[in-house]
């Protein structure tokens, strides 16, 4: 089995909700309850869930752009929950992130040499010209004209600044790269581009992705491993063609249908979780739902090896 | 074989461009026939969302028509009047936005949106309140009552465009055109609204012309796909012999992006 | 969409709006006056043909000389000047008169008054001039005999320096604290801006004539001025640290300030390359158009004499001599000063309106154009 390189353990994000006059916290949004991940090497994580569910949230904790409230991150078997801001810069040099909107994630005011240069921060004692020939290279990498680098970002399409945005998070040859909806703002000619490029740069670099999105079919395509999130909770966690065959939560069966066969099977709004009942997340919109539900929380339990879920009453459409 | 309610012959729609023109539309041809879904199926820049504002001759003052004729049923639409083509807006013709939080005006509440055109458009001249609850239950807004008050920021975004929805066939118009109606939704909200449109299209005998980017995503639902590339129709059937058996080159990249 | 790549050559965002700038030829007409003024007020000293204190008692409101090109001959020949005699009339004021007998050549780069050139190369040649015996006064004289002309120069220093640095200084503040208040948020952010509110709360003027009148009341002229300009700079960098702030606060969000979080790069770099710049369109803007208020204000300061002292011109204490109403019937040219500072205020304005417009696909780019 290959090493892991991102350890997640009992991540929680709270945000409180503040009403009136004088500010006073009305309970809290669990944008991020006990997350346990993690990632081995090589082994692509798709994290999917609808918009809201937090996965945004835990991509940015990992990242410790956000503090989380409690629980570790292990990086490569270094605790990095308490690391200053200066040392985390030695992690960050091998855990980069590629954002959702590729025409707000480059700064306008910049050209794109001036955009990859940016990153060229964790190599202080670079000169001139080797940082400019690494970019050249990047910029070769990512499949961009040489010329591409003189100009600024709104002189490129979608797809063309999100080939920017992975170039510069490729300037430290991280070993974990977080896509967050990476592609989910692209057309789906430009959505294949990019996966294929993403493919063939794992192949080359020996990256590592967490790919961030709403959208199975998409990660069906590049990950190995899936973890379905709900209202801030890890709901099952799998391989892909486990979970694609064999959906033992109700959600990520909600999920699967309407993704593939474009059939939505409930038909109620999500609220989001401000006040917690202690039952199941998933028991406003669960057509499988039984008494105990709602007043038991099912922990993550692991039902057949590598396939864990959270349910009281798994489907089981196997024998 | 059921009537044709739209076409389009010919149609070429030129930009000025840096270095001469841009022709982003040119020699497009299509039928939109009626109570049909008609999905329009291209990468972004192939031309389709000018393509849907020029039907309603919203198209942007710097696109020139070069050539080409769009009938409404039998009505050329350029030959119409500013008043005319007014009364074919909303009335007769509706659409439907990606973006729903920037096609519902902020500052006023999605009932009093709705009576707008109500008030526009239909016979009905007062009780528009019965009126908006009944097309928000149409359109599967349970809280019909709850939520006529409200700001459009207030409501998420499966229900906002459920309210575009409302308020474009508020009008009990004949054809909706809906631009990427599910592209910025969740799969689950995006088949919920995929689902609606079939129910409507039933139930109100309506024509929806369906632009989107993703064949997958219509497969199930339209009754006709038409395939646009660099401005022109490049293939055109049932969806799903589409799919099992293409035979232009771009229709192939476009199902191979999506892996159907 | 972008089919053009690889045709035309890549342009800054800024390149463009220099371009539409160029197109508003009100504004350009405006920013050329602006830059003459300033061109005016670096070498006031050359320009004109006296000192500021250079003052000729007999020549208290000497109107206007005029320029002759027609010698009493009748002939057309170089520019001349006839020199001028005084008698009184009934309530003592000085009548003048032409003195057809004395005639005195235009020269042009005379010696004159000596001065440092630039501030440190002592010179004594002016633009122009007339013999010594005779005087010229292109706009007149003061009471004391001064020539209005060359004071309106040397003022022209103290009010558009003033508006000047006042505006560097303040929008230097304005832009780091703002800067710091949005990005950072919460309690600094609470703190900074309860401060601010503290500043905006007080009139504008009064605020200024608090401030001053808690300084001694005999400063002379250079410690004046910089009094000036920090107060100026303490009332007005509060409303900038606002607006910057609220910028700061919607630029903080976006994905590009995080992905530099993610590479590490420390909070002030970010603020400073991230942030800043994208408020640089809106603090153009509003530079042009808060200079007219820092020249205003210094005018009413020297206006009602808390300012400028004499024998040191600016136009607001030149303008002070014209309070009288018989100042203004007798020797209407002293309020010359007053033109100025209005030419000077609405070419500031227009400039300001035409940058807006220029400027306006980045205010809309970056969201903020109603802030």
């Amino acid at each position: 089995m290959q090493e892991t390189i991102l350890e997640l353990k009992n991540i929680k994000k709270h945000y409180p909700i503040k009403r009136g006059f004088l500010k006073r916290s009305a309970g809290f949004v669990r944008a991020v309850d006990n997350v346990d991940l993690s990632i081995r090497k090589g082994e692509n994580l798709g994290l999917v869930g609808e918009s809201g569910c937090g996965k945004t949230t835990l991509a940015r904790v990992i990242l410790k752009l956000i503090e989380a409230d409690s629980g570790r991150i292990i990086f490569r078997s270094n605790d990095i929950t308490a690391l200053s801001n200066r040392r985390m810069r030695s992690i960050r040099k091998n855990l980069q992130i590629v954002f959702q909107d590729p025409f707000s994630s480059l700064d306008p005011r910049f050209t794109v040499r001036n955009i990859i240069k940016e990153a060229f921060i964790f190599f202080p004692d670079w000169d001139k010209n080797k940082i400019e020939s690494r970019i050249e290279e990047l910029i070769a990498t990512v499949i961009l004209p040489k010329d591409s680098l003189g100009r600024y970002p709104y002189e490129f399409s979608g797809g063309e600044r999100q080939r920017i945005a992975i170039a510069r998070s490729l300037v430290s040859n991280p070993e974990l790269l977080i896509l967050d909806e990476a592609v989910s703002s692209l057309d789906v000619i430009v959505q294949a581009q990019i996966l294929e490029l993403l493919k063939d740069l794992q192949k080359r670099l020996g990256l590592t992705y967490l790919f961030i999105s709403h959208n199975l079919r998409i990660i069906r395509k590049i990950c190995s491993q899936v973890a379905v999130m709900y209202l801030g909770k890890i709901v099952e966690k799998a391989s892909t063609e486990e979970l694609f065959n064999n959906p033992l939560h109700p959600y990520t069966d909600l999920l699967l249908t309407a993704a593939i066969k474009f059939k939505a099977e409930v038909k109620k709004e999500i609220s989001a979780s401000t006040d917690s009942f202690g039952g199941c997340c998933f028991y406003p919109r669960c057509n499988l739902r039984q008494h105990i539900c709602k007043q038991q929380e099912p922990p993550l339990k692991e039902l057949s090896p590598g396939h864990f879920v959270a349910c009281h009453f798994p489907i089981n459409k196997k024998p | 074989m059921s009537r044709d309610i739209l076409q389009i012959e010919n149609l070429r729609i030129y930009f000025p461009a840096e270095s001469g023109t841009n022709r982003v539309v040119d020699g497009l041809n299509l039928t939109v026939s009626e109570s049909e879904i008609l999905a329009l199926v291209g990468g972004s820049g192939c031309g389709k969302t000018i393509t849907g504002l020029t039907i309603l001759r919203l198209q942007p003052p710097q696109a020139t028509i070069a050539g080409g004729k769009i009938f409404w049923q039998g009505k050329d639409i350029f030959e119409l009047s500013e008043n005319q083509m007014r009364t074919i807006r909303g009335k007769e013709i509706s659409m439907v936005f990606q973006e729903p939080l920037t096609s519902l005006n902020p500052l006023f509440t999605i009932g009093f949106q709705i009576a707008e055109v109500l008030k526009l458009h239909t016979e009905i001249k007062q009780n528009y309140k019965s009126r908006t609850i009944e097309l928000f239950r149409q359109v599967g807004i349970s809280q019909a009552e709850k939520i006529i008050d409200d700001y459009p920021h207030q409501l998420s975004g499966g229900l906002r465009q459920r309210v575009m929805i409302a308020q474009a066939i508020a009008a009990s118009p004949k054809l909706i055109i809906a631009d990427e109606p599910t592209s910025n939704l969740d799969v689950t909200l995006q088949a919920q609204i995929l689902e609606l449109f079939k129910e409507l299209k039933q139930r109100l005998n309506l024509s929806i012309l369906l632009i989107t980017h993703d064949i997958a995503v219509v497969s199930e639902l339209a009754d006709r796909v038409a395939i646009i590339h660099d401005g022109k129709i490049v293939e055109e059937g049932n969806p799903k012999n589409i799919i099992s058996n293409p035979t232009d080159s771009y229709t192939k990249k476009l199902i191979e992006a999506v892996g159907v | 969409m972008n089919n053009n790549i690889g045709i035309n050559k890549s342009k800054s965002e800024f390149w463009l709006s220099i371009q539409r700038l160029k197109k508003n030829s009100l504004a350009l007409i405006c920013l050329w006056i602006i830059v003459l003024l300033y061109l005016g007020a670096i070498f006031a000293d050359f320009i004109s043909p006296y000192s500021y204190d250079n003052e000729a008692r007999d020549y208290s409101y000497a109107p206007p000389t005029k320029i002759h090109f027609i010698s009493p001959s009748g002939k057309l020949g170089c520019p001349f000047i006839y020199g001028m005699s005084s008698s009184f009339d009934e309530y003592k004021r000085r009548i003048y008169s032409e003195d057809k007998k004395e005639i005195y050549p235009l020269k042009f780069f005379v010696r004159g008054d000596k001065y440092r050139f630039l501030g440190f190369i002592p010179a004594s040649i002016h633009l122009f001039g007339v013999d010594s015996k005779a005087r010229i006064f292109l706009w007149g004289a003061d009471y004391r005999g001064r020539d209005l002309f060359s004071r309106v120069f040397y003022g022209s220093r103290v009010s558009l320096s003033i508006g000047f640095l006042g505006v560097l200084i303040s929008f230097f503040i304005g832009l780091i604290v703002g800067g710091i208040s949005g990005y950072y948020g919460g309690k600094i952010d609470n703190l900074i801006m309860r401060a601010c509110e503290m500043i905006m709360m007080i009139p504008g003027f009064y605020l200024m004539l608090a401030l001053r009148a808690a300084f001694p009341p005999n400063l002379n002229s250079l410690q004046v001025y910089i009094l000036i300009v920090l107060i100026f700079s303490f009332i007005g960098w509060a409303g900038m640290a606002r607006v910057i702030r609220g910028m700061s606060i919607s630029l903080r969000e976006r994905e590009y300030v995080l992905a530099a979080k993610s590479l590490g790069i420390s909070d002030l770099k970010i603020i400073l390359r991230h942030i800043l710049p994208h408020t640089m369109s809106y603090t153009i803007v509003a530079a042009s158009m808060s200079i007219p208020g820092f020249i205003l204000g210094e005018s009413g300061l020297s206006l009602i004499g808390l300012g400028i002292q004499d024998p040191h011109a600016s136009w607001g204490n030149l303008l002070s001599e014209a309070m009288g109403i018989m100042q203004i019937k007798f020797y209407p040219w002293i309020l010359l000063p007053g033109l100025f500072i209005f030419i000077t205020v609405i070419a500031f304005n227009v400039l300001g309106d035409g940058l807006r417009d220029a400027l306006d696909p980045m205010l809309k780019e970056e969201g903020l154009k109603n802030e």
